[in-house]
């Protein structure tokens, strides 16, 4: 065949051929090459040989996926998908669409202020306590839960790791707050039994660390037990996952902070010290929630997952 | 009920946990990504590596998918930055392997019936890597040249002159032969 003879004025209608043969021919590009086509006999074989190069990829035998991989790609997908599956689906489904999307999270918020409420009102008295404090206080209270129900619906699909911290601080402290207030509302043996504990505390950052006194117990304990349900609220609604970023993030706190341990060891300044005790406690927090908060997590799984 | 959906409505199921949304997708793509992979890569532990860790970052991305792009192009751009990533791993920028067991002589294909030497395999091997990737995705993979360029980062203009110039490649090596 003589390529040569007409190469310059077929140049254009190769370029067309390869555009026909694989579908991507524009309708005035189609009207043009069929008007060369139609006075070119050496285009015509082009096309004719094109096609069937084209068509000899057919004959190549497309590659088999091993059965186990394909199995296996599947079933490794899968078992992602149900671990991450709401165990409480209900949640999913809360309409977060316009007002909504606002209306339930301040609703929640304002709910839980008129719990917190409840639970210390026998404790206010207007003639100690400031009045503008208390009002404060509560706005804080309902700020912080409606702020952290919210970023959780607004995160349920997100892997923010900043969400979920945030939410997870923000909820944590809240119900450490009615924690905090339901036992210091009455309940006389649980009260003692966490100044106990703030005292026990005490006594051994004395021990180990030269530093402590009740104040700063209280801070570790509430701290810890602050990371803990954190970590465990978590640990139990998205697996591992985020339980383990609680714990190296309350991990790092912790080892940026522990130097004024030393520093503030033999001082009755409090400073670096109390900060550094109550990341301690975060630390310590967070790695309990973390274990109890999986082990939940994978018991509840284990329950509520039906098997297939 | 899900086979009728759109792989952009799948998608959107997939997102929210649907689990029969993935295993409709896994059934229309998981397959031909494979042969994709086979195709450029050649090699079968390479491929079953490179195979699982595409459906593995689809899972793991499909929050930040959004239905506006067209998912086909999404996927063969996951795998086709994992390929880049394997070339560079193993130091390679142009691979020339067709699997084992594609050993396809031309003969008898080529319209004047005479015998060529040169199998279609041994063609497709001579190309560039942009070559045969642009080829594969188009005739074997069947995207558009629209698609084919997202995925490759290139413009349309540039998928077709690479089409274009495997296509002349290809015709080059059997006339040779």
């Amino acid at each position: 065949m003589n390529l040569e003879k007409k190469k310059t004025t077929c140049d254009d209608s190769e370029s067309l051929l390869v555009k026909k043969i694989t579908g991507e021919l524009l309708p005035g590009e189609k009207q043009s090459l069929e008007s060369h086509l139609a006075q070119c006999a050496f285009c015509v074989a082009q096309e004719q040989e094109l096609a069937k190069e084209w068509q000899s990829f057919d004959s190549l035998p497309a590659p088999e996926i091993p059965v186990a991989l394909y199995e296996k790609t599947r079933e490794t997908i899968l078992g992602h998908l149900r671990r991450e599956k709401a165990l409480f689906p209900w949640t999913e489904r809360i309409s977060m669409k316009g007002i909504w999307s606002l209306l339930i999270p301040f609703a929640a918020g304002l709910a839980m202020t008129g719990v917190s409420y409840a639970l210390i009102r026998s404790l206010i008295d207007l003639r100690i306590h400031h009045q503008h404090i208390l009002i404060a206080l509560f706005s804080l209270w309902g700020l912080l839960f409606a702020g952290g129900f919210w970023l959780i619906l607004q995160g349920k699909r997100k892997k923010t790791i900043l969400l979920d911290v945030v939410a997870s601080f923000s909820i944590s402290i809240t119900f450490l707050v009615l924690l905090i207030s339901y036992l210091a509302s009455g309940v006389d043996a649980l009260r003692w039994l966490a100044m106990s504990a703030a005292y026990e505390v005490a006594v051994a950052s004395n021990y180990f660390f030269g530093i402590g006194n009740t104040f700063v117990a209280g801070w570790g304990i509430y701290a810890c037990l602050a990371s803990f349900i954190g970590a465990f609220i978590f640990g139990v609604r998205r697996g591992p996952a985020f339980s383990q970023n609680a714990l190296l993030g309350s991990f790092l706190i912790t080892a940026l902070l522990s130097p004024a341990i030393y520093l503030h060891g033999s001082s009755h300044d409090h400073g670096y010290g109390i900060l550094a005790f109550g990341a301690l406690g975060t630390f310590v927090g967070a790695f309990i929630g973390v274990g109890m908060g999986s082990m939940v997590s994978f018991i509840l799984r284990r329950i509520l997952t039906p098997a297939t | 009920m899900a086979s009728s959906l759109s792989d952009e409505e799948l998608m959107k199921r997939y997102q929210s946990g649907d689990e029969a949304a993935f295993e409709e997708i896994y059934s229309r793509y998981g397959k031909k990504i494979y042969g994709f992979l086979m195709r450029r890569l050649g090699n079968p532990d390479n491929c079953a590596e490179l195979f699982q860790e595409t459906f593995l970052r689809v899972h793991k991305a499909r929050s930040l998918y959004r239905p506006e792009m067209s998912f086909k192009t999404w996927l063969y751009t996951i795998a086709t930055n994992l390929i880049r990533d394997s070339f560079r791993a193993n130091g390679r920028s142009r691979i020339s392997q067709i699997p084992e067991g594609e050993e396809n002589p031309i003969e008898g294909v080529v319209p004047d019936g005479s015998h060529k030497l040169l199998s279609f395999k041994e063609a497709l091997a001579r190309l560039t890597d942009d070559q045969r990737e642009a080829v594969v995705l188009s005739r074997l993979q069947g995207l558009r040249y629209e698609e084919i360029g997202r995925v490759m980062g290139r413009s349309t203009e540039a998928v077709n002159q690479l089409i274009q110039r495997a296509m002349h490649h290809l015709r080059e090596c059997i006339d040779e032969s």
